[in-house]
């Protein structure tokens, strides 16, 4: 298996996954959408708000903030040495205190943690008049997509195979499939369509190049043909920005390593006893 | 965060595995890998529902054993997940 | 008030808000604003294309 990126920063990776299986690729994004912890607000204690959105709404507005995540500071509460009653180990706190008139910002929620700050400023929370107040405490937790939506550290993260464009002899370099591609993907050769040299990749694999050759008249079969190979796949990963995009890619590797670790450790145990079993 | 596993049925050539708190992420990934093996025959999971535990049921030929075809599978899968952490350190190193 | 984060695919998009609403309102095109944002997705933009903001109308109810 080999992963090539053609771009890694901390909020976007796009890579390509070689030598895999549509298996494989799916576990990947699915565990790096569902199973890599990020802290959010769980727990909202409000003291004073009388603002135009009920205090659910409010909570729910703050739980959807991303927040600056740190894994090797903060553990999952029920993991946790405290036994899940929450500690500075696997929970951070916030305050936040606003009286009107102005629009309450994520900057105004000051962590306990300054390593656990929000990751934008300018979230707008609520707008508040004369008069108005908002005064609460809040609780981030860490924990997993799956939970919640509010827990999942990707946006957009995918992945399409990798398309195959096959073009045979019997093209006649008519350009109906070049008019027709919305990537613009293909290009008029001099004998034939051509593949636009690094476009290849942005094909979406909608075959309307396939049917337009089609309406060309040109039989029962198209002359362009469009597949996908099964064994490479173009990644997109984008973060929320509580984690880089590298330590999600990692963490979420890690997972399914040591979940087949796990599995191999327990049944080394088990097949190690019927061994033992079958011979006594 | 462990895995449990709760053996429904074993015999010499056929398992039926109960994995507590897993779901489609790692299961399928398990029996793609699984599937490789020329020596398994059938390798398949069965979620009833949504929310309940899938049953992995694998059955072999010659005389392979069943649960050591999924302790290899297991350990292809964990050295593909190093290949990759190897080559993105790799990568992000440049 | 203008929901946090994108329904579909949860990118941050309220953060954008008040210089949008402030340049449609000056009438600049909002596919050229959603541009300058870096707003590229669909589901993102529609977030702020059709959001009424009816903030100000509940105000005196609390």
């Amino acid at each position: 298996m080999n992963i090539s990126f053609s771009r890694l920063d901390d909020t976007i990776a796009r890579f390509t996954l070689g030598d895999s299986s549509p298996a494989f690729a799916n576990a990947f994004r699915r565990t790096m959408i569902g199973e890599v912890p990020t802290l959010a607000i769980e727990e909202v204690r409000i003291y004073d708000n009388n603002s135009a959105l009920f205090d659910e709404m409010l909570a729910h507005r703050l739980g959807l903030i991303p927040l600056t995540t740190d894994l090797r500071t903060y553990v999952r509460m029920e993991e946790c040495s405290c036994g899940g009653e929450g500690c500075p180990g696997c929970c951070a706190t916030y305050t936040l205190s606003v009286e009107g008139p102005r629009t309450v910002c994520s900057s105004d929620l000051i962590p306990a943690d300054p390593k656990t700050a929000p990751v934008h400023d300018t979230i707008p929370i609520v707008k508040l008049v004369e008069d108005q107040k908002v005064v609460l405490e809040a609780r981030a937790v860490l924990n997993i997509g799956r939970e919640h939506a509010k827990w999942q550290p990707t946006l957009a993260c995918g992945y399409k195979s990798y398309p195959v464009i096959t073009i045979d002899e019997r093209c006649d370099a008519c350009g109906m499939c070049v008019d027709e591609c919305p990537r613009g993907v293909l290009a008029l050769g001099s004998r034939s369509v051509e593949i636009v040299e690094a476009k290849l990749e942005d094909c979406s694999l909608c075959k309307l190049c396939e049917k337009a050759c089609l309406a060309g008249g040109i039989g029962e079969n198209p002359a362009i043909h469009i597949n996908q190979d099964d064994t490479r796949y173009l990644f997109v990963v984008e973060s929320d920005g509580s984690l880089p995009v590298r330590e999600i890619m990692e963490y979420a590797l890690l997972r399914i390593k040591k979940k087949s670790e796990d599995l191999v450790d327990i049944l080394n145990d088990i097949s190690g006893g019927t061994v033992h079993e079958a011979s006594s | 965060m462990h895995m449990e596993i709760k053996i429904i049925d074993l015999e010499p050539k056929k398992a039926r595995l109960l994995f507590v708190g897993e779901d489609h992420t790692f299961m399928n990934a398990l029996t793609d890998e699984l599937l490789r093996d020329p020596g398994v025959d059938v390798a398949r999971y069965i979620m009833e529902f949504h929310f309940s535990d899938p049953e992995l049921l694998v059955t072999t030929v010659g005389d392979r054993d069943p649960l050591g075809a999924i302790i290899d599978a297991s350990r292809r899968l964990a050295g593909h997940c190093d290949d990759l952490l190897e080559q993105i350190a790799g990568a992000a190193s440049r | 008030m203008i929901p946090v984060r994108c329904f579909t695919c949860g990118k941050v998009i309220s953060t954008a808000w008040v210089e949008f609403k402030q340049r449609r309102d000056a009438g600049e095109d909002p596919k050229t604003i959603l541009d300058d944002l870096g707003i590229e997705r669909y589901c993102c933009r529609r977030m702020l294309l059709t959001h009424k903001e009816i903030i100000d109308d509940l105000i005196p109810y609390q």
